[in-house]
């Protein structure tokens, strides 16, 4: 037929009459001019200048985040902290202590952890980040993005959940449904949890970037770089199936409306607060549990060989661990109540966040895996997580004492 | 008790269609996902003119790729739910490449109004649309809106209820893709008709016939587990 198969020919008819329509109806009012959005267009996609605009756009967007994500986070933490000690003591009166312990301690610490995180640090990205996608900026960051997406195998729009990553690990799992096939959902969803969150940055910069110097901090998060990219392009090669080329319109610029901006940061925060919230307490509640029962003595016992052995940390360093699994940044306020921080080295510093920043997604990004991919996979992530940690924090250590020794 | 319709918006992705959305239901909305799927499902209630109506935002199509699940969730949704009015949202500044998604809806035979929604960006590039003859050359009602300052909801909706009620007719623009696919889209069809009672039950024969020679995966795989 024509020596075409029939559905190029379907979809070409559809395309001329989609095209003698369109025709048809549209009248060119006045020779269309280089408007403003235009402009705008030309400099935000450009080959050098749109990179500029992007690290500036990205910079900055990180930094009004965690300056005053951290200023809310502070003072909030040390206003519910006050409310669950008034809890804890009128429970005392007609509870036994270890009840109210258990409550106290799990259930409360547990909803003030999700909400030290969600309101300062999980809101503010969203708000910021409706107001990239309404305006249209988002299309053109993934745009530029593609290049260097396709070398791990995915294409420019996995740099939103990569981006959305560096908030919290949760909505950028669930933002992963903007690729297309399951494959490169779950490719996105795994580099994801590398990506160091709000949380993991907290430990970074609290102390590698206080103690030891911003250079190492910065260089802990190239090295996390090449870690995303070395991982993408394993699990890229590793999983069966064919890559898929990009295809996204650019929609033009336009003002982003109050009110639609609203309606999206509330529809996510509600969501993240519903499959966040149940498991950060619920975790919180059982680690509490174990330690109350004197279990977790046993389990920091068992973990020495490989935290102070393998890794070079102080033994005590494998509760703040196992801790943090609750939330990253709980590993180093445990840490700083376990050991004088100042005794710590150098070497230990880094070891210990590079491990924060790699081994496991925190509870609440395994039941967002868990939601989007199944438990299986979501297992998956979560042993390769733990393994490559130990793995690269262990070389880290040997690596770092020849190079700087103490 | 209240009148009650159910009302499906479709379109391409970033056409305005959730501010539309937004406009509509307000905060009266549950946003979930599509059974089994991850793809986002939003869902909303008005009142209007006596009738209670259900609003179900489909995901909105990014690509023209054969497989993407959001085409074919909102596609089976049109088929199996059978909503009583679907409002296609496009994009005036780019109507080629939304009108392409309008004519795949129209095979589905489906009772469509054109939302021709982001007129004001439009006439900031310089164009002008039609709307009275994109109707006439579709069949289908076609009202113009500014989703952003909700100008031209209110009439998108009495639209909605008039076609409801009967009051305004359609007459769906029929594809013809010439006489030799035209042959085999019968012969299909015939056979379709013939064998696939309950496969006619939910999608029109002839949209069966052309899928199958654009050789779609999906609905294939939905006949062969027939």
């Amino acid at each position: 037929m024509h020596g075409e198969s029939s559905p190029v020919i379907i979809a070409s008819e559809r395309y001329s009459l989609a095209s003698k329509i369109a025709k048809d109806v549209t009248v060119i009012e006045v020779p269309p001019r280089i408007s403003m959005e235009q402009k705008l267009d030309a400099v935000t996609t450009h080959k050098i200048f749109g990179y500029l605009v992007l690290a500036g756009v990205l910079a900055s967007m990180f930094a009004l985040i965690f300056a005053g994500g951290s200023l809310i986070s502070a003072s909030l933490e040390s206003l519910l902290l006050n409310f669950s000690l008034w809890v804890e003591q009128l429970l005392s009166l007609f509870l036994p202590q270890v009840v109210v312990n258990i409550f106290s301690k799990g259930v409360l610490g547990g909803i003030i952890a999700g909400i030290t995180i969600a309101l300062p640090y999980i809101v503010p990205f969203y708000i910021l980040l409706a107001l990239l996608e309404d305006s249209g900026y988002l299309p053109r960051a993934a745009f530029l993005m593609d290049n260097l997406m396709h070398k791990m195998g995915l294409h420019g729009k996995a740099f939103i959940p990569l981006m959305l990553g560096y908030g919290c690990n949760v909505p950028a799992c669930i933002g992963c449904r903007i690729m297309e096939t399951e494959r490169e959902r779950f490719i996105a969803a795994f580099v994801v949890t590398l990506i160091p969150c709000a949380a993991r940055t907290v430990v970074i910069l609290g102390l590698v970037g206080r103690y030891v110097g911003l250079q190492a901090a910065l260089a802990l998060y190239a090295f996390d770089l090449i870690l995303v990219f070395t991982m993408g392009r394993i699990a890229f090669k590793a999983l069966p199936g064919e890559p898929v080329g990009l295809i996204m319109e650019m929609p033009l610029y336009k003002k982003p409306s109050i009110k639609n901006i609203a309606l999206k940061t509330w529809s996510r925060t509600r969501d993240f607060v519903y499959i966040a919230f149940p498991i950060i307490v619920a975790g919180s509640t059982l680690l509490v549990a174990l330690e109350m029962s004197g279990f977790m003595d046993y389990i920091v016992w068992g973990s020495s060989p490989l935290i102070a052995g393998w890794l070079g940390l102080p033994v005590e360093a494998g509760i703040p661990l196992i801790f943090g699994v609750l939330r990253k940044e709980l590993t180093l306020i445990l840490l700083s109540e376990l050991v004088p921080i100042q005794s710590l080295t150098a070497v230990q510093m880094i070891v210990f966040s590079i491990v924060t920043m790699i081994y496991i997604p925190c509870v609440a990004t395994i039941a967002a895996l868990n939601r989007e991919f199944g438990w299986k996979k979501a297992l998956a992530v979560t042993l390769i997580d733990v393994s490559l940690a130990l793995l690269i924090g262990g070389l880290a250590y040997r690596i770092l004492s020849l190079a700087m020794p103490t | 008790m209240a009148k009650q319709l159910r009302i499906a918006l479709a379109g391409n992705a970033n056409v305005g269609k959730s501010v539309i959305f937004n406009q509509l239901t307000g905060l009266n909305q549950i946003v979930g996902n599509w059974p089994g799927k991850t793809v986002e499902r939003a869902e909303g209630t008005l009142h209007f003119k006596g009738y209670k109506i259900r609003i179900i935002d489909l995901p909105g199509i990014y690509s023209l790729s054969t497989f993407s699940m959001e085409e074919i969730v909102s596609r089976d949704y049109i088929a199996v739910e059978k909503p009583d009015i679907i409002v296609n949202v496009i994009d005036a500044s780019a109507l080629e490449r939304n009108l392409y998604f309008t004519i795949q809806l129209l095979e589905l035979e489906a009772p469509i109004i054109v939302d021709l929604n982001q007129i004001d960006l439009a006439a900031k590039k310089g164009i002008r649309i039609d709307a009275e003859k994109l109707s006439k050359a579709l069949g289908v009602p076609v009202i113009p809106t500014v989703a952003i300052t909700g100008s031209g909801i209110a009439e998108l909706l009495s639209t909605v209820i008039a076609v409801a009620q009967g009051e305004k007719k359609l007459e769906p623009l029929k594809v013809s893709y010439g006489r030799e696919i035209e042959e085999r889209v019968r012969a299909i069809e015939k056979i379709v008709n013939a064998k696939l009672p309950q496969i006619c039950k939910v999608y029109p024969a002839r949209w069966v016939a052309i899928k199958l020679l654009e050789r779609d995966a999906d609905v294939a795989g939905k006949l062969k587990q027939l």
